[in-house]
């Protein structure tokens, strides 16, 4: 696929919205948190789908689904008040609905979405950051060692005697 | 010494545990050695470690299942008739860039199934045999242990002292205390001192299994490569093997490769050595056919690519209520458990098996599951359970003997090339009924283990289908040359210049990482080597 103006490689900007508005039900926000669509999750899914082509077909169902089951929840015609996702413009309960159903319907499809959008949210600095010190990356610095090793924890177990068979 | 008129020698395939300690002992002892390689090296600057989407390239592009990298220099293998995919990387150091360095040595029981219990085969050799090797491998690569383990022989001091229990270790020894069962901390082919150069000591950082970025983690091409260069090897990088050709007389005379670009290259040699692994190496003696030898090289007996073995592995994860912070420390620097080691017929199958007990993962790891791949709930529930899962869990490896069957073999596929249109392997593997029981009995111990030591919730995933670490048994030595490929140096029955090193020699495979004895073994047959050499090539 060609570039796009707005960055994107796959995904038009109606994919886009609607999959912002799931991603911030599958990862919602909380506290200091963002959700997984506003902390730009769907940026990092469109990178995914670039990179690796085989994706596409689960994603691209999933999102197709979830807008064809909003637009059954909904009196307004596809496109109404500017809106590029049905999905987008329901209520929080409604959301949830639908995406259960696709769930339901679309149990491998939508199984790859949510690992897609758990990758992008839990490898985006900003969210590590908020996740604490132990969220980071494990090296330039790894972590302090333990004190040495005490060899008198080992003596109930040295005093079983050879477990070993000399065959 | 220098290759003369263009003959090595010696000619190595494969640069990872075997090919290097080969290539490092026989250009010791003064022979010309050349080791062809079909991938790179690999900057460890370049290991993911340090990046933010350090766990997104674990899973993908640094995988450890070569289906899913789909580097250049990988090759694919038909996985659709096994439950059990293959793992393995082709660089300079091989698989030990992508491994956690658990370093137990097989035990006297492990060469004598037959005798012991009727099944399988005994090796041509005994571990006493083996135990200098296994000495002078340790000394040489540096690893990590603790004398005086009842479950074990005796053995010299190890090079570098374990890592005291942190959080996780504590957890599990106070499971294990309260059952009364053996552990021990585990062997690691790691330093916490100092060892070798130009390389760093651990600094705990946790996944080992991306490969370690600061030289602590004891791989081949941080311990035999330098020095084995230093003393003369040519190594050649990214050299595919296609196949290894033969003369009037059905000697081997060298290979046949390509390099990058494609282009078709020969190396002649006295004598060959392949040191690829449990799938590779029968691959390019299948591949290697000739009048003389149609139905693949050194395959009169008909048992290249036959009796593969895995070690089978099932995972267990306990989640606590307290903090553990479990992706803390190398993966195979902890403890380990043999009281379920020897056969009991009691349990139902014969041979036995290890837990290991493992670490956690890190912030994506926890939220797609873990070891054992459950989703942690999208919604309004997913950040109270990330919460409780992340630093909360430890997972236990239970580790089975495997046995060799005819039936599970490496074929070559009618259909599935490589990058240079060479014939790829098909693995057909059937995990068997012993092999099926002594996964379902290590499961309840290590869920014994967890519930002992206080964990709230277990998650079990048997057999695990990313766990083809350990690739054993397809071009098995033996004394009979009708029921084994090589004798018991490794020298194959039918071709006497051709040596087989790597895994694939096994007759059996314990219940336990095999990459100290590949390389024990490696270096016994480079010591019989450089004894024998003047009869060998002639």
């Amino acid at each position: 696929m060609t570039s796009q103006a707005d960055g994107y490689r796959v995904l038009t900007a109606a994919q886009q919205a609607t999959l912002t508005a799931i991603q911030d039900e599958l990862v919602p926000p909380e506290g200091e948190l963002p959700g997984a669509g506003e902390s730009g999750g769907a940026a990092a899914v469109d990178g995914y789908l670039h990179a690796q082509p085989p994706l596409r077909t689960n994603v691209l169902t999933v999102l197709a689904a979830v807008d064809a089951s909003a637009q059954a929840h909904t009196a307004e015609p596809p496109g109404a008040a500017g809106r590029t996702s049905p999905f987008a413009a329901l209520s929080a309960t409604a959301r949830v609905a639908v995406l259960r159903a696709v769930e339901t319907e679309h149990p491998e499809p939508f199984r790859t979405l949510v690992e897609l959008t758990y990758t992008a949210y839990y490898t985006n600095p900003a969210i590590q950051a908020l996740l604490g010190s132990d969220a980071q990356p494990p090296q330039p610095h790894g972590y302090p060692p333990p004190p040495p090793f005490d060899p008198r924890r080992l003596e109930r177990v040295k005093q079983r005697g050879q477990l070993w068979l000399d065959a | 010494m220098s290759a003369q008129d263009g003959v090595a020698d010696v000619l190595i395939v494969g640069a990872g545990a075997s090919g290097a300690a080969v290539a490092w002992s026989l250009s010791q002892a003064g022979l010309s050695v050349v080791c062809l390689e079909q991938g790179g090296w690999v900057d460890p600057q370049s290991y993911p470690h340090s990046r933010p989407d350090w766990e997104h390239h674990r899973a993908t592009d640094f995988a450890k299942d070569p289906n899913v990298r789909q580097r250049p220099e990988d090759y694919p293998v038909n996985v659709d008739r096994t439950p059990i995919v293959p793992l393995m990387f082709n660089a300079v150091g091989g698989s030990t860039i992508h491994w956690s360095g658990h370093f137990p040595r097989f035990r006297p029981s492990d060469f004598r199934v037959h005798s012991l219990d009727g099944v399988a085969d005994d090796w041509p050799l005994t571990y006493w045999d083996l135990e200098p090797y296994y000495e002078q491998n340790d000394a040489m690569i540096g690893v990590t242990g603790l004398n005086g383990d009842p479950a074990n022989p005796p053995r010299q001091p190890r090079q570098s002292p374990p890592l005291g229990l942190d959080r996780a270790g504590e957890v599990y020894v106070r499971g294990l205390e309260q059952l009364g069962w053996h552990w021990w901390p585990s062997d690691c082919a790691l330093i916490t001192v100092p060892h070798g150069d130009g390389r760093s000591v651990c600094n705990n950082c946790g996944p080992c299994d991306m490969g370690c970025p600061i030289g602590a983690m004891s791989s081949a091409h941080v311990t035999y490569w330098p020095a084995a260069l230093d003393q003369g090897v040519r190594l050649v990088t990214h050299a595919r093997v296609r196949e290894i050709t033969v003369d009037a007389d059905g000697c081997a005379a060298g290979a046949v490769y390509y390099d990058q670009g494609g282009n078709e290259h020969r190396q002649a040699a006295r004598v060959v050595v392949l040191a690829g692994n449990g799938v590779g190496t029968p691959r390019l003696l299948l591949n290697s056919t000739s009048p003389r030898f149609p139905n693949g090289l050194a395959n009169d007996s008909g048992l290249v690519g036959r009796n593969l073995m895995f070690h089978p592995v099932a995972f267990v994860s306990g989640v606590f209520p307290e903090r553990i912070n479990g992706y803390r420390g190398p993966d195979g620097l902890l403890i380990h458990c043999q009281e379920f080691y020897e056969t009991d017929r009691s349990r139902g199958f014969v041979r036995g098996l290890q837990l290991q007990f493992a670490r956690d993962v890190g912030p994506l790891g926890t939220a797609l599951g873990s070891f054992t791949g459950q989703l942690l709930p999208w919604g309004a529930d997913h950040h109270r359970t990330w919460r409780e899962r992340f630093g909360h869990a430890l997972t236990v490896a239970v580790m089975v003997e495997d046995l060799p069957e005819l039936h599970n073999r490496v074929t070559l596929d009618p259909v599935l090339r490589d990058g240079h249109g060479i014939a790829a392997p098909r693995v057909e593997y059937t995990l068997s009924e012993n092999s099926q029981r002594a996964l379902d009995f290590g499961v309840a111990r290590a869920t014994e283990v967890f519930e002992a030591a206080g964990a709230h919730t277990v998650f079990t995933q048997s057999p695990l289908r990313n766990s083809g670490w350990h690739l054993m048994g397809t071009a098995r030595m033996g004394d009979d040359p009708q029921h084994s490929v090589t004798d018991r140096w490794g020298r194959t029955h039918d071709v006497p210049n051709l040596f087989i090193v790597d895994g694939s020699l096994f007759v059996t495979c314990a219940p336990i990482n095999p990459t100290s004895t590949i390389q024990a073994l490696a270096l016994r047959t480079a010591d019989w080597l450089a004894n024998n050499f003047s009869e060998v090539a002639s």
